[in-house]
């Protein structure tokens, strides 16, 4: 049973993928935790870590997954790194797994980059991000070689899949984007499930939850809100003395900010997720059309298609009458 | 044709190699551009390294120095990774100066832990940090794999140095201790210049400033206020908070402290020193015990005998 390594990225639905489908066993699919699995892979210091201790950390779920006929899967959006600090450790997570799991297949789940920037975002905000959307895309602190953050370059996600595509070979890479698990969630399933060669049951797929919402994000007006209080109230390795943190307090805070969202009119909040997006759009513009285009060379879906900026391509015709 | 690499570690008297030996012409050594380096060798994300890139840049600058009999140094302590961000990126930049400079060879100098971890929080907090020292060597939160902070590996050296000593070969590696140039620099200089295959110029060599320190360490009181300052004013990638940044503000408030300073008793600033090296001292406990003892070993020097814990 070859191991199946879904790497993420964040905001690509993986949370629930984990809950939902791989941690049933129906789904043919035998899943570790993926705190087990950060804290094996990602979290060792770079001279810390022995691939062949790691191997044997990971041995018996291998075995008890092939005994039970079921894919061993770690599916852990980690593993492309962590967006707030621009995917700083992406590559060597890809070298560990390969020295730990060389016979492995690969999942990559990507999503257009401009509405992954805001949920990415989003996220920040709720752990403890304090920082406006466009200092956390483009941060221009002093000091910046001292500690990473966010870089545009997390999001081209051609180098990532051309990377791993070198590590593992490009029959073992496969490439699934977020947009179409939105719009035919069943139809992705199965294509993964065939890629992995699962021994998925035939009906299980169709009696999944889709319209279940694992995490709840906030609209822009939550954001904004929590992040003005997330310095006073929400201590975090980023933000150490916080004014009044306290134990809970950035649950408490969720809470509070998440009531206030459910009170404000739909309108409001739509206008202010549309002003959220129009921001971003300003930061990126056009930044990806290139990448994009150099993935799309590498996938089997059109990504315009899926409202990816990409670079329009030159009919082989025009190109040679150039 | 492949420069002599001064990697650091950070607080290993980096500072006064750079201003009095490295860009000393009469000593047949040129410094490379510290920007430089960084665009080609730090700052590159993870899948972005271009060594070729890296090699076409810096090639005509060493073959010109060599033309004029200078052995070009590229020194940064940067290249051994950062303490605020636990080094995280230690080790990838070796690969990347060996894929551009296999031949090079390599300069690096450890400092007795205590010593060099208080230093760096001094960095921290002179740079913009506000958080305390424990704040700043045990960061709080319950996940660590978010962003990278202070890590006591970093300060391991034994790792960094077989590291080096795999992809150059121990013979291209000179690993120094910054406790010996304290007691002898005129010696700890020569050896430098030995391992370069420089003829020492005696002249040069006696006229090197060996007395003057560079980057002085600020004082506990100097540290106790800026934290707190910077907490308010200070915007840095150490600190991203600061409420109400302030244009050139690190620079106001490291005078503003300077001031204050000067109107509190030195005793003051002593005992603060004192509880902090105490306080370092109970965090380490032996965690570099077993490092040490390796790096003795693969050094050939008994750092023991320099206070390093054992």
């Amino acid at each position: 049973m070859r191991p199946l390594l879904h790497v993420g990225y964040h905001k690509t639905g993986t949370s629930w993928m984990q809950a939902q489908f791989f941690a049933h066993r129906q789904s043919g699919f035998s899943l570790i935790r993926s705190r087990t699995a950060e804290e094996a892979l990602v979290f060792p210091h770079g001279f810390s870590f022995d691939a062949r201790k790691t191997r044997l950390t990971f041995s018996k779920w291998l075995s008890d997954s092939e005994g039970e006929g079921l894919i061993p899967v770690i599916s852990a959006e980690r593993l492309t790194g962590h967006p707030d600090a621009g995917g700083y450790d992406s590559k060597e997570i890809a070298d560990r797994l390969l020295a730990v799991f060389p016979e492995a297949r690969v999942l990559i789940t990507v999503r257009e980059q401009k509405a992954i920037a805001l949920a990415m975002y989003n996220q920040y905000i709720r752990a403890a991000g304090q920082c406006t959307i466009e200092e956390y895309l483009r941060p221009t602190l002093r000091g910046s070689t001292r500690t990473p953050w966010f870089a545009l370059e997390y999001l081209e996600f051609d180098k990532c899949v051309k990377y791993y595509r070198s590590l593992f070979g490009s029959e073992n890479v496969l490439v699934l984007p977020y947009e179409r698990f939105v719009r035919n969630p069943i139809d992705f399933l199965h294509r993964l499930v065939e890629y992995a060669e699962a021994p998925c049951q035939a009906d299980f797929i169709s009696t999944l939850p889709f319209s279940l919402r694992v995490k709840q994000s906030f609209s822009s007006v939550g954001t904004s809100i929590k992040r003005r209080l997330n310095p006073i109230f929400v201590r975090d390795r980023a933000l150490p003395h916080s004014l009044l943190a306290s134990e809970g307090g950035n649950l408490r805070l969720k809470r509070f900010v998440a009531t206030i969202d459910r009170c404000l009119p739909k309108s409001i909040r739509a206008a202010a997720d549309a002003k959220m997006r129009r921001r971003i759009e300003r930061v990126i513009a056009g930044y990806y059309k290139q990448s994009n285009a150099n993935l799309q060379e590498m996938v089997d879906f059109d990504l315009r298609e899926h409202g990816y900026d990409i670079e329009a391509r030159v009919p082989a015709s025009a190109a040679m009458a150039r | 044709m492949d420069p002599l690499i001064h990697i650091g570690y950070h607080k290993t008297g980096t500072t006064w190699l750079q201003r009095h030996l490295w860009i000393n012409g009469s000593m047949g050594l040129a410094r490379l551009d510290k920007k430089e380096l960084h665009k080609y060798f730090v700052i590159p994300r993870p899948f972005d390294f271009d060594f070729e890139a890296a090699r076409k840049h810096f090639e005509p600058i060493i073959r010109d120095n060599r033309s004029r009999g200078l052995l070009s140094v590229a020194s940064s302590e940067r290249l051994s990774g950062n303490p605020h961000s636990g080094g995280y990126d230690s080790k990838e930049i070796a690969y990347r100066l060996h894929a551009a400079f296999p031949e090079g060879r390599i300069v690096l100098a450890i400092r007795e832990q205590s010593a060099v971890v208080l230093a760096a929080y001094k960095q921290y907090v002179r740079v913009g940090g506000p958080g305390s020292l424990t704040q700043y060597l045990v960061p709080p939160g319950v996940w660590p794999g978010r962003i990278p902070f202070f890590d006591f590996q970093h300060f391991a050296y034994h790792s960094l140095i077989e590291h080096y000593y795999s992809l150059f070969g121990k013979e291209r590696v000179l690993v120094l201790v910054y406790e010996q140039f304290l007691e002898d620099p005129q010696n700890y200089v020569r050896r430098i210049l030995d391992f370069a295959q420089i003829a020492v110029n005696e002249e040069s060599l006696e006229r090197l400033p060996f007395r003057e320190r560079e980057n002085i360490s600020a004082s506990g009181v100097h540290i106790s206020l800026k934290r707190r300052l910077n907490y308010f004013f200070v915007r840095d990638s150490v600190n991203t908070l600061a409420p109400m940044p302030l244009e050139g503000g690190n620079t106001m408030v490291l005078n503003a402290c300077s001031v204050v300073e000067r109107l509190i008793p030195a005793k003051v600033s002593e005992i603060i020193d004192s509880s902090r090296k105490k306080r370092v001292r109970e965090l380490i406990g032996d965690r570099y015990k077993e490092s040490n003892a390796i790096t003795s070993e693969l050094i050939g020097c008994d750092l023991a005998k320099y206070g390093y814990r054992m």
